[in-house]
């Protein structure tokens, strides 16, 4: 459709209902949380101004930079693990070797479950007092190496990461997989003709080939990591000793169990903020559209 | 004229009907109220099948109201109540701990009971519960917050048989404390355990702090003057985190303590694989679904052992007392509060409470006669020690501020487990967050 002087009213009209949407739902929660973000309650109904006292609170917090170092770790050990292991097995799936419709299936079913049962799953698993790890390492002859994983603050973020990337591996391996699906047969037959092969064919057609998908997922993974909540509050609450706190834990427990919620809402400008960074840096970095 | 009488005449038919329409609305039939309860009595819980019955019973009685229940796990209620007084929005009727009903009635979010104790159509309240036991929920100024329903009280729970077993004193000191660990370390059992992961160390650092400090400096540091004296020695702080260190020097507590959840450590102390469990009265319940009753047979309850070398502290105080209980939203219309308070009314009454307490529920807060027979002879032993104990206590996490609160059971006592913290540098992040709190005030 043509954009004309006489049908410029009739679209703007169209696009009113999404735009108003578009305030009410995204725009409007994000600049009432930066106008709370500079309020202290008092008490739970009275608030007051007090400018960028909260942000003082917050960047002087050795509990909030502890909280942001968990995040950067788990944002990028998260985005790492998931995006070599989803691109690999994706790869294996695209080959489709005897079997693969059984293995796409084994591996997507860790993703349909919800995030509470595989918090239960791997809590179970670490557990010191009825777990499957201690038993394990016992029979095979390192008992006295076990250490209880969620209770050591040197391994609890591990091991939530551990959690992590198998409860969401599911989800990159179909995004690669389909990727890898949309790529030109011709292209891959041509390059197979020419003799590449293994690591050479990956290295030099599939990922110039599937840069697209890469760069998506990626992103989506960095983003999905900061905003990271649900499995760390099933799992530790954010301990031992604010061991495994990410951002988002270290918003609700200021906002809901300490009362705080001008603090709460600085912390949700720091993960929006930190959001929007991530964002354009990585597609400013990825900026090519295809590396072939 | 003809035209106008036919006018007027059809006005007035047309009035007529508008007002019997309107009349059932208005005269013919009560208006239909909604209650809005919030409880921790959740699915399995010794209370719930109680509570449930009351509710049907009730809206038999009272045909025009419906009462929705949300009945969740104690944490959950907590952040829920948070949430919805901030946005307006709390339940009518709910169960809350001190702590969070202290910040609502600044607000005057909820109702003051002290009026509803002393109206001649409640004389309940009066005979249920005596003077003593409304200390803690009554404000300097003398607001009640709650209506009291559940009695309080700490136990060091010890397993009679390994005791007897392997010949081990159960510890009336602290020292003695200190001395039993490396005896039931030798048996491959821990001494202590709790659940380190749902930061359950409420309880223990009241116990500490009361033994250490005494209830006087306790109640200058949680309510009084001195909120920001936790870092001053005086007052008794500095020493209960060094006996705690020196309990987690020793080895009391077992291998990845903080990695477990109370429902884990409930497990391991079944399973004889620890000594002792410390904390509140409805313990008997958790350790009755992790080992059955078998298992409660088994178990006896002593206070938390006294520290001789602390001249301050206290000997008899015990943990606990009414610090959980019901309140009222405030701004309801009359006819609803006083629904939501006979409601509030019925379920901190002897008659709902009794058959709780006597299935291992929890203690009953009131003046009742139970059936000694029917309970196990832990739980009997919590009742005596409530109904004995000469002054209470409350738990950290129902008489701090949240802040305070959560710095010493999520941070300090944590951080001390894990040897990221020295005695300093703990007390010092329990100094940090009360200094924050008062000047946010």
């Amino acid at each position: 459709m043509r954009i004309t002087k006489s049908n410029r009213g009739v679209i703007l009209l169209f696009l009113v209902p999404g735009f108003a949407l578009y305030l009410y739902l995204v725009l409007y929660p994000i600049v009432q949380s930066a106008v709370l973000s500079l309020y202290r309650w008092d008490t739970l109904a009275s608030k007051r101004f007090i400018g960028f006292g909260n942000y003082v609170s917050v960047f002087n917090s050795s509990l909030f930079w502890k909280s942001m170092t968990n995040s950067i770790i788990f944002m990028l050990a998260t985005t790492l693990l998931q995006v070599v292991i989803g691109f690999f097995l994706g790869y294996l799936v695209y080959l489709q070797l005897k079997g693969y419709r059984f293995y796409k299936t084994m591996l997507f079913i860790p993703t349909v479950l919800p995030s509470v049962a595989v918090g239960f799953i791997w809590n179970y698993i670490y557990s010191p007092s009825m777990g499957l790890l201690k038993p394990l390492m016992t029979a095979l002859g390192l008992k006295a190496s076990y250490i209880p994983p969620l209770s050591d603050p040197t391994l609890a973020l591990l091991a939530i990461i551990i959690a992590q990337t198998w409860n969401s591996c599911g989800i990159q391996v179909i995004l690669f997989n389909s990727g890898f699906m949309n790529m030109p047969g011709e292209v891959i037959e041509s390059a197979t003709l020419d003799g590449a092969s293994g690591f050479g064919m990956i290295r030099h057609m599939i990922i110039p080939l599937s840069w697209d998908i890469i760069k998506m997922v990626i992103i989506l993974q960095l983003i999905g990591a900061l905003r990271a909540f649900d499995l760390v509050y099933v799992m530790t609450g954010g301990g031992p000793n604010h061991a495994t706190e990410l951002l988002p834990m270290h918003l609700f427990v200021n906002a809901f169990e300490n009362f705080n919620l001008g603090y709460g809402n600085v912390v949700a400008m720091v993960i929006f903020v930190l959001a929007m960074l991530i964002t354009i840096f990585m597609r400013k970095l990825m900026e090519r559209d295809s590396l072939y | 004229m003809k035209g106008s009488w036919r006018k007027l005449a059809s006005m007035v038919l047309a009035m007529l009907m508008l007002t019997l329409l309107a009349l059932p609305s208005v005269g013919l039939a009560a208006e239909k109220i909604e209650i809005r309860l919030m409880t921790p009595w959740t699915a399995g819980s010794a209370a719930y099948d109680q509570i449930e019955a009351l509710l049907a019973s009730w809206v038999e009685k009272h045909p025009n109201v419906t009462i929705v229940h949300d009945a969740l796990p104690t944490a959950d209620v907590r952040t829920k109540l948070t949430v919805e007084m901030a946005a307006g929005n709390p339940p009518d009727v709910s169960w809350s701990p001190l702590s969070y009903a202290r910040e609502f009635i600044k607000d005057n979010k909820i109702i003051d009971w002290s009026g509803v104790f002393k109206d001649p159509r409640y004389p309940e309240f009066k005979q249920w519960f005596s003077e003593t036991s409304l200390n803690f929920a009554t404000t300097l100024d003398g607001k009640i917050m709650l209506a009291p329903q559940e009695g309080s009280i700490d136990g060091l729970y010890y397993n009679k048989d390994l005791f007897a077993q392997y010949g081990w004193k159960v510890p009336t000191t602290f020292d003695e404390l200190l001395a039993l660990v490396p005896q039931t370390k030798a048996q491959g059992i821990a001494t202590l355990v709790t659940g380190g992961k749902d930061g359950r160390f409420a309880w223990m650092a009241s116990a500490l702090l009361a033994r250490a400090a005494g209830l006087k400096n306790f109640t200058a540091l949680t309510l009084g003057d001195n909120k920001t004296s936790w870092d001053d020695p005086a007052f008794g702080f500095v020493t209960m985190m060094t006996k705690f260190k020196e309990l987690v020097d020793a080895g009391a507590f077992p291998n990845g303590v903080l990695g477990m959840s109370a429902t884990e450590a409930d497990q391991l102390f079944a399973r004889g694989e620890s000594a002792m469990y410390y904390e509140g009265a409805w313990k008997p319940g958790n350790f009755n679904t992790a080992g059955g009753p078998e298992f409660l047979a088994k178990l006896g309850r002593v206070d938390f052992p006294v520290m001789t070398d602390c001249p301050d502290g206290d000997a008899n105080v015990r943990v606990g007392g009414n610090i959980t209980g019901f309140f009222v939203a405030a701004g309801l219309s009359e006819e609803k509060q006083d629904l939501c308070i006979q409601l509030a009314r019925d379920i901190c009454s002897p008659e709902f409470n009794t058959p709780i307490m006597e299935k291992g529920g929890f203690v009953y807060a009131g003046k009742t006669d139970y059936d000694a027979s029917k309970v196990s002879s832990v739980m009997n032993e919590l009742i005596q020690a409530y109904r004995t104990a000469p002054a209470y206590i409350p738990s950290m996490d129902t008489i701090a501020p949240p802040a305070v609160d959560l710095a010493i059971k999520r941070t300090a006592m944590p951080g001390l487990i894990t040897g990221e913290y020295d005695v300093n540098a703990a007390v010092a992040e329990v100094q940090k967050a009360a200094v924050d709190y008062v000047n946010a005030q």
